[in-house]
């Protein structure tokens, strides 16, 4: 089970973010103090940290700069949207850095990448009767395999990943298409329903009016 | 072109026109006196060559007995004499009227026709100085009656030595001129590069000032003038720093207030958004859940709201109108010690008040209410428990002084300075108090208000700790 730090001063900041993270199933732990941040994650092995800029004790440059040797990838979650603050967080070695404030599913669709990109991140889902193989593309129901597009791949893997949750058309755009363009939600819906019909998900894969679509889970 | 090299090359022909104008003048006024003596002296040797013609002539006449000799016997005679002179440069002709006697032929006269008309036009002798073959004769010329027959005499005198010498004076004026220019210029480009060097490294260091190096000061070196002129350019670098200080100051302070806005506001909203993203996604909610991220919503959004309202009346402080009344300090201090007891009770604090009995001010109670109970709200913060807060009240016959002090750690110089900016908090860790909105606008507001009132505000913290925060309003009626 991956295992998340959460280094957040603003106790109903980090209440939240461990809300959020929780909902896909990871486990977390929290901190509201730099220094006490550095003491655990020296001791402790953590699959991801979420550190906040600003924080009592130690900010969270000087903390990602005393762990550099642990190399556990780190988010940094900070109010400064300076591009100099970020190109700063993302030299000193972060994996990414998100400005508050911000949506619970781009949270975990960033950690989520992070994951990814560290080799922490499951490289087969399975979704009931549906085995998904990141790395080499191949869907199969049933052990039978069925031929999607890249971006119905794309489609039908976010949703896994993101069971129990409502995808927005907004966010389903801008995560596999890589814009925001309002016009363009038809498309979503036109690779939605593709993906339902491919892999028999009528009954799982629900539009939730005025929102979007939410894969529920088995 | 340099000033330097103006004032040396304009002093250099300076020096060496004088001297060779000095020279020449002494030398040409030396040499026309010599010239008109030796003039004189070639028309004395022609009037004694003149005697010595007629008295030639008159001898011939008596040897021979004669009562008048033929012209042509008395040119025999002037032939005989021409001839006997003449071993290197004929220096005597004779002419019969316009004529010259044969043999007298000459070229030294036939350049110069106009000297020899200007003699046989009129009676009195004239000499002139002319060049003949590279050599300078004074040629004389006159009428000499012979046998009652009219000849004219020229008699050349040589001066060729001294033009030669003349010449040789010159020349050697010229050249030691030229050395001496020579050596004057040396001599001057010297001391100008001595004197000047000073302005080489003033120059440097100004170069390097306004590069960015401003707390550069320069050192006093070479004469007066650049000593003044190194004073001077200290005192402009002193200021050039002190104001760089400040708008660095204001910078630095206006990057933070950015900083600490953006984080009083953006805190708040990321929780609200969080969890509004979350109730709105998440598949299923119970019950508590909901309540948890919806009571966290509300909070936040207080906390926004307060922070807003803060912000709003900061700018009502200095742009609305003031309306001031007469306030009784004793009962004023009173009310505002009753309003923030549950504070002082939080942290089991004493508060006494020592106030001097029949105090009264003009201040807008709102406003001056607002301002002490945020600077006792501060002395709470910055207390410890069980601590000890005194707020005393004094007038004198201009001012209304009053000051509240509290026993905590204190503050650092560099605290007191920017206490009173929007948004500083002494704790960079930005404490946060649950229930309590701790956004550090609170001293800025007081300043604010206190300047509203014509009075002022200052911060004093000694090093032994304890802080006291000391009000000043005047006793008149304040616009």
């Amino acid at each position: 089970m991956i295992h998340i730090l959460i280094v957040e001063d603003d106790q109903n900041i980090a209440r939240m973010i461990e809300t959020a993270v929780s909902i896909v199933g990871y486990r977390t732990s929290l901190c509201g103090n730099g220094s006490t941040a550095v003491e655990m994650i020296m001791e402790h092995d953590y699959d991801l940290i979420l550190l906040d800029v600003m924080l009592p004790g130690l900010d969270g440059f000087s903390v990602i700069q005393k762990i550099q040797g642990r190399n556990i990838p780190t988010i940094f979650i900070s109010a400064l949207q300076d591009v100099s603050d970020k190109v700063k967080g993302l030299r000193l070695g972060a994996e990414d850095y998100i400005v508050k404030p911000f949506e619970a599913v781009e949270l975990l669709a960033r950690i989520e990448v992070v994951l990814r990109r560290s080799n922490k991140g499951p490289k087969s889902l399975t979704y009931m009767d549906i085995t998904v193989n990141i790395e080499e593309h191949m869907v199969k129901k049933c052990d039978k395999a069925i031929a999607l597009t890249p971006k119905e791949f794309d489609v039908l893997v976010f949703f896994i990943q993101n069971t129990d949750i409502v995808l927005t058309r907004e966010r389903l755009l801008s995560k596999i298409w890589g814009y925001t363009y309002q016009g363009e939600s038809r498309t979503v819906d036109t690779h939605v329903q593709q993906v339902r019909r491919k892999m028999g998900l009528k009954d799982k894969l629900v539009s939730v009016p005025k929102l979007g679509y939410r894969l529920n889970r088995p | 072109m340099k000033l330097w090299i103006k004032v040396f090359l304009f002093s250099l022909t300076f020096m060496v026109l004088a001297v060779d104008i000095a020279a020449y003048t002494i030398l040409t006024s030396d040499f026309s006196s010599t010239i008109s003596r030796q003039t004189d002296q070639a028309m004395t040797q022609h009037e004694s060559m003149s005697m010595m013609v007629s008295g030639q002539v008159l001898f011939e006449r008596l040897r021979q007995s004669r009562l008048l000799l033929s012209s042509d016997e008395v040119a025999v005679i002037l032939n005989e004499i021409t001839g006997k002179r003449r071993r290197n440069v004929k220096d005597i002709y004779f002419y019969y009227g316009t004529q010259p006697i044969s043999d007298t032929n000459s070229d030294l006269l036939d350049e110069n026709p106009g000297f020899c008309n200007q003699v046989f036009n009129n009676e009195q002798p004239f000499s002139v100085i002319i060049d003949y073959d590279s050599k300078t004769y004074v040629l004389c010329g006159s009428h000499l009656t012979l046998e009652g027959n009219n000849y004219v005499i020229f008699t050349t005198y040589d001066v060729s030595n001294i033009y030669n010498q003349y010449n040789e004076q010159l020349r050697f004026v010229q050249i030691v001129s030229l050395g001496a220019a020579g050596i004057t210029a040396t001599i001057m480009l010297l001391f100008i590069y001595l004197s000047l060097k000073p302005l080489t490294k003033i120059n440097q260091s100004i170069r390097q000032i306004a590069k960015g190096d401003y707390s550069l000061r320069l050192k006093k070196t070479g004469g007066q003038e650049f000593q003044e002129l190194v004073d001077n350019i200290n005192i402009m670098a002193q200021s050039i720093e002190q104001n760089v200080k400040e708008i660095q100051r204001v910078a630095d302070g206006r990057k933070r207030f950015n900083v600490n806005l953006t984080h009083e506001m953006k805190t708040p909203l990321t929780s609200i958004m969080g969890f509004a993203d979350i109730l709105r996604i998440k598949r299923s909610v119970t019950p508590e859940e909901r309540q948890e991220y919806a009571s966290i919503i509300v909070e936040e959004t207080k906390r926004l709201r307060s922070l807003s309202d803060k912000l709003l009346e900061l700018t009502q402080v200095s742009h609305l109108p003031l309306d001031c009344i007469q306030l009784d300090a004793d009962s004023f201090i009173s009310d505002v010690c009753t309003a923030i007891q549950p504070l002082l009770a939080e942290k089991h604090l004493e508060l006494t008040s020592q106030i001097q009995e029949g105090t009264v001010f003009y201040a807008n109670p709102e406003l001056f209410k607002s301002l002490l109970y945020n600077v006792i709200e501060n002395a709470v913060k910055a207390s410890g428990p069980k601590q000890t807060i005194t707020i005393k009240c004094s007038n004198d016959s201009e001012n209304v002084l009053f000051s509240i002090t509290d026993q905590g750690i204190g503050m650092t110089p560099e605290e007191i300075e920017n206490a009173t900016d929007l948004f500083y908090t002494i704790n960079p860790s930005r404490s946060k108090q649950k229930g309590g909105i701790n956004v550090g606008i609170g001293l800025a507001l007081c300043k604010e208000i206190a300047i509203r009132h014509n009075g002022t505000l200052k911060i004093t913290s000694p090093p032994a700790g304890g802080t006291t925060i000391s009000i000043t309003l005047p006793r008149k009626r304040g616009g």
